[in-house]
């Protein structure tokens, strides 16, 4: 057959079409990290470019997604961020933006559609612009974990940090979230407003033991 | 708060993202089962996920963009290939490692890996609610405004049928003294690929076939109507104007988009198939 004979034709190549698979998870995080739909194309277009210039590093078997997730954020830094991702310093008040339990059970179940298993609709429009104020470690690591539903382990090796900070950016990211949508839903007048001064702040989550039992357990 | 709802409630992050080891889960889960309000707050962490998956996934890549992406991708097929570039990965040592171990302790080979894969990623874009009609629209935008075939050999059409999963045949429309003109292959929305191949007719209508998996496309679940021709069932509609047509043969499924009427369109759709 011609098309294998040739040595310009366009070979099957599994590798690419395996890579196309996953265009639209690609573009959807780069439009979170350049909050511009024309910036997220010229970003993934580069980064699977570099994808297929790299592919001979790319080992078969292994998680592609995450190892396109890779480039994809290097490729933005590298472009966008010289300093590496944006870095917002919370000092005061939110440092820890809400501890566990900041806000009662009638609070929580008013922020949520009963049908949809989703947020109530209104604060569904909410979700972009909360998602735009997160510092971009923030937002990437839940993007990354939300949405691509990659592992701890994984989003650490895209973000290049250790999984400790990884979950610290989770904890921290999803607080933030929930508290834009809990001061809106209370603005809306669809929550009410909890006294959360009697309640003691809980601690957050303790990475360090965390990350001490998952060591003991790998 | 009981010490106990502290307790849990350092949990339910790591319990939603899947991430706690069995003796913690059965903890998290025994103390929502008996607490309301550590219920209430997994529901409502898991609702905040699915929202923000829903918002996130909304936006998708224009039909125009993914075309220019697939032909950069082509163009670097030929590229030498960059082993030490900064933004490039070693992606072997730990990765390699965990797969390994999890492909040892669950048994699953790398062709299993991958289906699971695909399908959880299918499960994430029914979340996503991009619907059949959406894919209807972009057989039909691509008839509308085509682009160029990659290749315009018949012979190399079969070349298409790694990236669609189902045999990529040129359909024999000489009866109706249709001419091929190529094809190439696109990628459909939700991470699904069609092969797309052009034809003018002998009475100078273009018409476009789409060749695809129909496990992972299911038109006949669209808004096309079932039709019968002859003793086939063909799914039919009109789409802005532009007929389409659906029909599945031997597992393969194949739509045709022209400005001819139902009945010529499901004829085609019928002939299609080998």
């Amino acid at each position: 057959m011609a098309f294998f004979g040739s040595k310009r034709s366009p070979r099957p190549d599994p590798f690419e079409a395996q890579v196309l698979l996953h265009l639209d998870a690609l573009y959807a995080v780069a439009c979170r990290l350049t909050k511009s739909p024309l910036d997220a194309e010229d970003l993934v277009q580069d980064a699977l470019v570099k994808a297929m210039r790299a592919r001979d590093q790319y080992q078969p078997g292994t998680n592609l997604k995450a190892w396109l997730f890779k480039i994809l954020t290097n490729t933005f830094i590298n472009k966008y961020r010289r300093g590496g991702l944006e870095r917002v310093v919370l000092d005061g008040p939110d440092a820890d933006p809400l501890a566990d339990g900041w806000v009662s059970a009638a609070s929580m179940r008013a922020l949520r559609d009963p049908e949809s298993q989703a947020l109530r609709p209104l604060l569904q429009e909410e979700i972009h612009r909360a998602l735009e104020e997160l510092p971009e470690e923030f937002r990437l690591a839940v993007v990354l974990s939300d949405v691509e539903e990659l592992s701890y382990k994984e989003i650490a090796e895209v973000m290049d940090c250790p999984v400790g900070t990884v979950m610290s950016r989770l904890h921290r990211g999803r607080r933030l979230l929930q508290k834009r949508l809990y001061d809106h839903a209370v603005f809306l007048g669809i929550a009410p407003v909890d006294d959360a001064s009697d309640e003691p702040a809980a601690d957050p989550v303790n990475i360090a033991q965390f990350r001490a039992r998952k060591g003991r357990r790998a | 708060m009981r010490s106990s709802c502290r307790a849990v409630g350092r949990l339910v992050e790591s319990y939603l993202d899947g991430e706690l080891e069995p003796s913690q889960l059965l903890e998290v889960e025994k103390h929502t089962q008996a607490c309301a309000t550590c219920r209430e707050r997994v529901v409502l962490d898991r609702a905040i996920r699915v929202s923000v998956r829903r918002t996130v996934l909304a936006g998708k890549p224009s039909p125009a963009f993914r075309a220019r992406v697939t032909s950069s991708m082509i163009a670097q097929r030929w590229a030498p290939s960059q082993r030490s570039q900064a933004t490039i990965p070693n992606w072997g040592g730990w990765a390699v490692a965990a797969l390994a171990a999890a492909a040892l302790a669950f048994g699953i080979q790398a062709r299993d890996r991958y289906d699971a894969a695909s399908t959880r990623l299918s499960e994430t874009s029914t979340h996503a609610s991009v619907g059949l009609d959406t894919i209807i629209d972009q057989f039909v935008d691509w008839h509308a405004r085509p682009l160029p075939p990659e290749i315009t050999n018949p012979n190399d059409l079969p070349g298409f049928e790694p990236y669609v999963g189902v045999p990529v045949h040129p359909p024999a429309f000489s009866p109706f003294g249709a001419r091929l003109l190529g094809g190439r292959i696109l990628p459909v929305h939700d991470e699904r690929v069609a092969a797309m191949l052009q034809y003018t007719m002998g009475s100078g209508h273009r018409v476009s076939v789409y060749v695809y998996d129909p496990r992972r496309i299911a038109t006949s679940q669209s808004r096309l109507r079932a039709k019968v021709f002859g003793s086939e069932p063909v799914y039919v509609g009109q789409v802005r104007g532009w007929s389409i047509a659906a029909h599945e043969q031997r597992g393969v499924g194949y739509a045709i988009a022209s400005d001819l009427d139902d009945a010529s369109n499901a004829e085609l759709a019928l002939a299609a198939g080998p």
